[in-house]
């Protein structure tokens, strides 16, 4: 389903992978001194559009990998309204003895949906960059060394193979008659041979990597090239109109 | 004839091992030459390899002696870009010699690394793709790809960087029959016909022979033990081979048994499957279709132990298995066969009790297994995993055994008879003091096997238990278990694509096509179905068709 959407031809998976990348880090840092819950809001609301609208992506899909977003930024309405620094004036309504106020809650909602829009900006980058152009544009446009760039693609494509392999470990260990029940000591039986399978793998593929004749030097051809596009500018001149709007939406409440 | 490599008592000792890996080694290697080499496991076939590639010091850490040239230079002295021009490896495991996530990023790689310009890049990799036949699968992920697409997609690799000398490094190991089939196909088709130098690597090798100019075996304790073409050591030589462990393949073998015993006078000697047919024919002797032994030789009153109805089971959206019915008595040894992904894991699974069925019944002896513990049928149901190390949980081979029966608090003076019995069974007894872990592959099969019949386990499965193991390994563990099956009554299940593993000791073949039960029979009558074999990529084993001449030539039956 990931790779489904990475692939589409859409505006924003033909941005450059590390302009989109510079841009989440850039909201992340645009959005630490924004205390109102609106600025937020805001911003969420538009992402969610661009996701879908420029990206191509189905809402209900986005909406299902939001949800954890949503609880984790629930509890923090919820943790405000019940252990506040400091209870609020403005009383809205009361839980059992318990008073809700107004202030509280508009913390809570701020630090939530604060959670919320860096959740759905890393989902931005994560849903329309296929990894192996990101690493190419790290390569290119960031100079990371070749070596860590392809050493990262060789590790991410181990991860569903460990995926895999502890499926494997857990079936062979309750076959065993151990795991009905999970603990410390349930995890280090699995870590031995998750650990012995990990190196003999990482060691293989690095050899096998090297007979190809990769020795992680920049000293190499670049058959995909990376180009700064016209789509890089569109996306530049967005997100700068954006920035300008949370700039003006959210001085007056913050001050 | 130039030189491709050349080795003086090359000897190769890794970090902390006491005896070398390669014992000192003399060899010459001619240009254009294909190679077979040969030697029981230990014998350092796999290092040698690294070291023509010159990753034997410089990646791999270890102690070199003696001379080493190829191409007339010391791999150890090439630049890593250098290298990949001279020396090709093709490794064993698919899964851990690529980087990339699509098949043609993973061509394209090794050619960036060495700096091709883009157009030749381009050029090649058209080319490439067009000779191993994956066109088809140019943009496809690596991991969506069978076993047999992977190695091809490695051998496209490798053909791209274009070196002198290829080396193949037990390739096929994890191959159905015919994926097999068809990689060796590829190699014998393009590389071989190129004035390469071609080193094969394998245990088991069965198609090809003909193709081989030169047939190389190491000895165990290092050293050369023959050196010739293909027809002088299989003909003249084989016991010697046999002696060693070393597997000589079926045609060869019987056809060297014939004309020990004066049955025929080969001219050439037969090396494939097709050559000893047309001689045969030749000779006026006819093949001879076996006498069908009719039904299924036993049919026990008491209820089976498992029978399927039905059954049908998915992982989330994909149909794993569709409407499977089958029988497996008390007592019986079963094979499970069939293609890659066709549905026998899950199916094991199932058999486990970790997993029900989502549709259909599956009986355990007469009882529907939905009203069983899943822990009361785990300890009558062994399983025994493909890799062997994952069952491992103990940290000696000794409290691995003694672990069921300590767990069920049993005292050790009542179950000590029980594991002496296991580890002489399974020839344990030296390492019952060591970690599992520190095991030789073959003793780490025999251990997973051996903590599986711990218990009062009546049925036992076996997820390819040969994979990875020699002639001699695969010998001994099966003769382990037709042992277990014949004095304790033990019921086997082994999932394998082994087809001279079936019928050499699978009373009954079960195999699954696309995600039902193709067949359940006799393996005598599967082998007879041709039209299923085909469809569900299966070959009959080169000893079954070799059988249906025997008899004839055994007789001298030659129309007058």
């Amino acid at each position: 389903m990931l790779e489904h959407y990475q692939q589409k031809d859409r505006f924003l998976q033909r941005v450059n992978p590390s302009l989109k990348l510079g841009a989440v880090l850039v909201i992340i840092i645009m959005m630490v001194p924004v205390f109102d819950p609106w600025t937020p809001l805001l911003l969420f609301g538009v992402t969610v559009a661009l996701i879908t609208g420029l990206g191509g992506v189905h809402l209900r899909f986005l909406g299902l990998l939001l949800l954890p977003f949503l609880l984790f930024a629930f509890s923090f309405v919820w943790i405000q309204v019940v252990f506040p620094d400091e209870r609020g004036g403005t009383i809205l309504f009361t839980i059992g003895s318990l008073p809700v106020s107004l202030e509280n809650v508009s913390t809570g909602v701020s630090l939530g949906m604060r959670a919320l829009v860096f959740g759905s900006w890393s989902l931005l980058f994560v849903l329309t960059t296929e990894p192996s152009r990101f690493m190419l544009s790290l390569i290119q446009q960031c100079k990371l060394p070749p070596r860590f760039g392809y050493g990262m693609m060789a590790a991410f494509r181990f991860l569903p193979l460990f995926r895999d392999e502890l499926r494997q470990i857990r079936t062979a260990h309750r076959i065993r008659g151990l795991g009905e029940k999970r603990g410390l000591r349930q995890l280090k039986r699995y870590f031995i041979p998750l650990m012995a399978g990990a190196i003999r793998k990482a060691e293989r593929t690095a050899v096998a990597m090297e007979s190809k004749g990769f020795d992680g030097s920049r000293n190499r051809t670049f058959y995909h090239r990376i180009h700064w596009n016209r789509h890089d500018a569109y996306f530049t001149g967005l997100f700068l109109l954006l920035l300008t709007t949370i700039w003006f939406v959210s001085t007056p409440w913050s001050a | 004839m130039m030189n491709a490599a050349a080795m003086q008592s090359l000897t190769i000792t890794y970090p902390a091992e006491e005896h070398p890996a390669l014992q000192p080694l003399d060899l010459e290697i001619n240009k254009g030459e294909n190679i077979l080499l040969l030697g029981p496991s230990g014998s350092g076939k796999s290092t040698l390899a690294l070291a023509l590639q010159g990753l034997i010091p410089r990646a791999v850490e270890a102690e070199m002696t003696g001379e080493l040239t190829v191409h007339d230079a010391a791999p150890k002295h090439w630049k890593i870009t250098e290298a990949c021009r001279h020396v090709g490896i093709l490794f064993q495991d698919p899964e851990t010699q690529f980087c990339m996530e699509t098949v043609e990023d993973e061509i394209i790689f090794g050619m960036e690394n060495i700096g091709l310009p883009v157009g030749d890049i381009k050029d090649r990799l058209e080319h490439v793709l067009k000779i191993t036949g994956l066109k088809e699968q140019r943009f496809s992920r690596l991991t969506t790809l069978s076993g047999g697409l992977k190695q091809k997609t490695a051998t496209a690799c490798l053909l791209a960087l274009d070196p002198g000398m290829f080396i193949l490094d037990e390739p096929t190991a994890n191959l159905d029959p015919k994926s097999k089939e068809d990689f060796i196909q590829l190699w014998i088709n393009t590389a071989a016909r190129q004035n390469k130098t071609l080193l094969f690597i394998e245990h088991n090798m069965e198609t090809g022979l003909e193709h081989i100019d030169r047939v190389i075996a190491l000895r165990k304790e290092g050293g050369v033990l023959l050196d010739g073409p293909p027809h002088t050591v299989f003909r003249e030589q084989a016991h010697i081979l046999e002696q060693e462990g070393i597997h000589v393949p079926e045609v060869c073998r019987t056809a060297r048994r014939m004309e020990q015993e004066g049955n025929i006078t080969w001219s050439p000697f037969p090396l494939s499957l097709h050559e000893w047919e047309t001689q045969c024919m030749q000779h006026g002797f006819q093949k001879r279709e076996e006498p069908f032994s009719g039904l299924f030789p036993h049919a026990p009153a008491e209820p089976p132990l498992i029978e399927a109805e039905n059954m049908t089971f998915s992982y989330g959206s994909k149909r794993i298995l569709d409407n499977v019915s089958f029988i497996l008595h008390a007592g019986e040894f079963t094979a499970l066969c069939g293609s890659n992904g066709a549905g026998k894991s899950t199916l094991a699974r199932l058999l486990t009790g970790l997993e029900d069925p989502e549709g259909g019944t599956l009986f355990r002896n007469g009882k529907d297994t939905r009203h069983l513990k899943t822990r009361d049928i785990l300890k009558q149901t062994g399983m025994v995993f493909q890799n062997p190390e994952h069952q491992f949980i103990c940290d000696t081979v000794e409290d691995e055994l003694t672990f069921g029966w300590r767990a069920a608090g049993l005292a050790s003076s009542s179950f000590h008879k029980e594991l002496e019995k296991l580890l002489d069974l399974f020839q344990l007894q030296e390492k019952r003091h060591s970690n599992p872990f520190s095991l030789s592959q073959g003793q780490k099969r025999r251990l997973s096997v051996a903590v599986m019949l711990t218990g009062n386990q009546k049925l036992l499965i076996l997820d390819e238990p040969t994979f990875g193991q020699d002639e001699s390994g695969t010998k001994a563990l099966m003769g382990m278990l037709k042992k277990w099956q014949q004095k304790e009554g033990g019921t086997i299940l082994m999932i394998t694509h082994d087809m001279s593993l079936v019928d050499q000791y699978a009373d009954k073949v079960l195999l699954l096509d696309n995600q039902c039960t193709a067949f359940e029979g006799s393996t005598d009558a599967l082998f007879k179905q041709t039209d299923l074999l085909e469809k569900a990529s299966v070959k009959v084993p080169v000893s079954r068709e070799l059988r249906t001449w025997v008899t004839s030539l055994e007789r001298q039956e030659t129309p007058c």
